[in-house]
């Protein structure tokens, strides 16, 4: 297994508060990774930091064995919550922004997964839900040919049963060898699908663990989880 | 990775969209002053003199002629509202994380997105010049009197071949000044974004309204100070290394040039600085 | 599929598999359906399937042929065997529930026919 991701050492600081500190995370190529952790706890922090937004940090990462925040980004592709584009922008246009930007954006790619979430290319930012915009932003983040892609709560305007067709849809679009870091509150959902947990508590990686090791123990994702903050009382 | 002329070409066309409006705004709140402003004046004379000499161009010329005229007025306020949404919209773009997720060093983008709005200034520039051209142009075509008015205008001067080129190069050295000084305006207000945001990250006090209002405050003091320090000192040497006593015109031009030219340099190397280095997306 | 979280998803993935194969959904010498497939059908992630079919291939109830996939042994000794494992592990089940409701061991063929004769009266 070669590894995709290498973070040493990372520490990320904002108004003195350290957000992340010594942050060590190495992750395989081809695995779907959940990133769990309490609201607040640098799981967004951590996902842009490797996607090279967040700045003015110490420690290195490494992605697909380059350093240099560029190649990063050309390597993986982060959920984007549009903000470039005003609230009436068209979705054919948005596709339009990807397409002659990316050279690894596949207008085809993102026709099926539009389909498939019913998304209309005449329809206006504003004029979709929460729930639409989420499938919107998947469909674009997983229209690119990445080897990581970074998905920070993508699911929480989206009803269950669109969630599962979207999960569904993430199985059938991925490519063997990419990687996918979730992070997100519905555990259950995606548990199944899970081939690690990555766990941020206390600003750092407190766990780091296989799905089949945390059940060859008998216990679920959900249990392993709350039971590492059992001693924390309620 | 993508390219620096792509990023350019796509940020071109977003701040373009912006000066079609303006344009186009431009155009017709023209016209509307113009039959105002004819209309009022009890129809005007439908006639134009110059000198001893006056043309009959009837009353549509006359609508011609004094919307060419508006139109050239108001490149004044197309100029400064394009001026300060540029400036404002450099800034909002630099931070918009679909912006930022770009595989592209930010040293990169932040070049490609100050030229953009410079480029697209001067794409409005010459825009309005066009339509007023073309305005003109109208009016030869439909009016006799206009046609034997520009005839005269232009017959009249007779300038020699050392007349034109010094023209020429007065409005060169002009233009590089405009656009010289366009330039180091953006990235002065880059300069100040960037500290602020760099400072108020970096105060242990998050999300504090009176502290980040505090800190933009006290940095735009010390700023203009600064910045007054730093010109003063600059005028200083270089009306020292550059002798005073040959102040022509030109050589005030030239050395205004190249001292805008020094700050850009000084002031965009910076930019780029503290843009890759503290400005996150937000 | 529904699967219990707290038991690994390739162990649930290769019983469910044994199932087919033993109820004969699967035939032998057939040709299972592809990783992708498979991972789709269930829900999971290909990796997961990889890791079960391998462990079967390892157990030698599957086999596979380079470049077409995988398919159920022709051994019929093998699937003869599975199959009665399977059995085998539901009788247990029946005998250990049958036990905890309190009946011995030695009634619980009179109950099984009694109650078979019922169900046949009633049909």
């Amino acid at each position: 297994m070669t590894n995709l991701l290498k973070i040493t050492g990372l520490n990320y600081k904002k108004n003195q508060k350290y957000i992340l500190r010594d942050v060590n995370l190495t992750l395989d190529e081809g695995k779907i990774i959940a990133l769990l952790g309490e609201n607040g706890a640098g799981k967004t922090s951590l996902m842009r930091v490797i996607a090279g937004v967040a700045k003015n940090y110490s420690g290195q990462v490494e992605l697909a064995g380059g350093k240099e925040e560029a190649f990063r980004k050309a390597h993986l592709s982060f959920t984007d919550g549009l903000s470039g584009f005003g609230d009436t922008t068209k979705i054919k246009e948005v596709v339009n922004f990807y397409e002659s930007l990316y050279s690894d954006f596949s207008e085809n790619e993102f026709d099926e997964l539009r389909k498939f979430m019913k998304l209309d290319l005449d329809m206006r930012l504003n004029q979709l839900s929460r729930g639409m915009r989420e499938k919107l932003i998947i469909a674009l983040t997983f229209a690119r040919k990445a080897d990581l892609y970074l998905l920070d709560e993508p699911f929480g305007g989206i009803d269950a049963m669109a969630r599962k067709k979207i999960i569904n849809s993430i199985i059938l679009w991925k490519e063997d060898k990419a990687t996918i870091l979730i992070s997100d509150h519905f555990v259950n959902e995606i548990s199944t699908l899970l081939d690690e947990v990555v766990i941020i508590k206390n600003q750092t990686v407190f766990a780091h663990k296989s799905t089949d090791e945390i059940r060859e123990n008998h216990e679920s994702i959900e249990e392993y989880y709350e039971g590492l903050y059992e001693d924390e009382g309620e | 990775m993508i390219s620096f002329s792509k990023v350019f070409k796509e940020l071109f066309h977003v701040k373009n969209r912006v000066v079609h409006m303006i344009v186009l705004l431009n155009a017709v709140a023209s016209i509307i002053l113009t039959l105002i402003m004819l209309t009022s004046s009890n129809g005007g004379k439908g006639q134009i003199s110059t000198g001893s000499r006056a043309y009959e161009i009837g009353n549509f010329g006359g609508f011609i002629l004094v919307l060419a005229g508006v139109m050239a007025m108001m490149i004044f306020f197309t100029s400064a509202f394009y001026f300060i949404w540029s400036s404002v919209a450099n800034e909002k773009i630099g931070r918009q994380q679909t912006w930022q997720l770009l595989p592209i060093s930010s040293s990169k983008f932040y070049l490609a997105n100050i030229l953009s709005s410079l480029v697209s200034y001067i794409y409005m520039g010459l825009l309005q010049v066009a339509i007023i051209a073309l305005d003109l142009l109208f009016g030869i075509m439909v009016s006799d009197g206009i046609r034997k008015w520009v005839n005269y205008i232009f017959s009249g001067t007779e300038l020699s071949n050392v007349e034109v080129a010094e023209i020429a190069q007065g409005l060169i050295l002009g233009a590089l000044i405009v656009l010289l000084s366009t330039i180091l305006w953006y990235l002065l207000i880059g300069i100040y974004h960037y500290l602020t945001r760099a400072a108020i990250e970096f105060m242990p006090f998050a999300g504090n309204k009176f502290i980040t209002f505090l800190i933009r405050v006290v940095l735009l003091v010390a700023f203009i100070y600064a910045l007054s320090m730093i010109l003063n000192v600059f005028s200083d040497a270089s009306r020292i290394i550059f002798d005073p006593s040959r102040a022509q015109a030109f050589d005030t031009m030239y050395l205004a040039n190249l001292q805008l030219l020094i700050l850009d340099i000084v002031f965009g190397g910076l930019n780029i600085f503290l843009y890759s280095r503290f400005v996150e997306a937000k | 599929m529904e699967f219990k979280d707290n038991i690994p998803i390739y162990l649930q993935i290769e019983q469910y598999l044994y199932r087919q194969i033993a109820m004969n959904e699967l035939k032998a010498g057939e040709k299972i359906p592809s990783v992708r497939k498979l991972a789709l059908e269930l829900t999971v992630n290909v990796n997961t399937v990889q890791r079960a079919l391998q462990q079967m291939n390892d157990q030698g109830i599957l086999y596979t042929k380079r470049g077409e996939g995988n398919f159920v042994t022709e051994d019929e000794e093998l699937l003869k065997q599975t199959r009665q494992a399977l059995i085998d592990d539901k009788l247990d089940e029946f005998v250990q529930n049958m036990l905890t409701l309190g009946i011995e061991k030695d009634q619980l063929v009179e109950i099984l026919s009694n109650y078979l004769e019922g169900k046949n009266q009633n049909d």
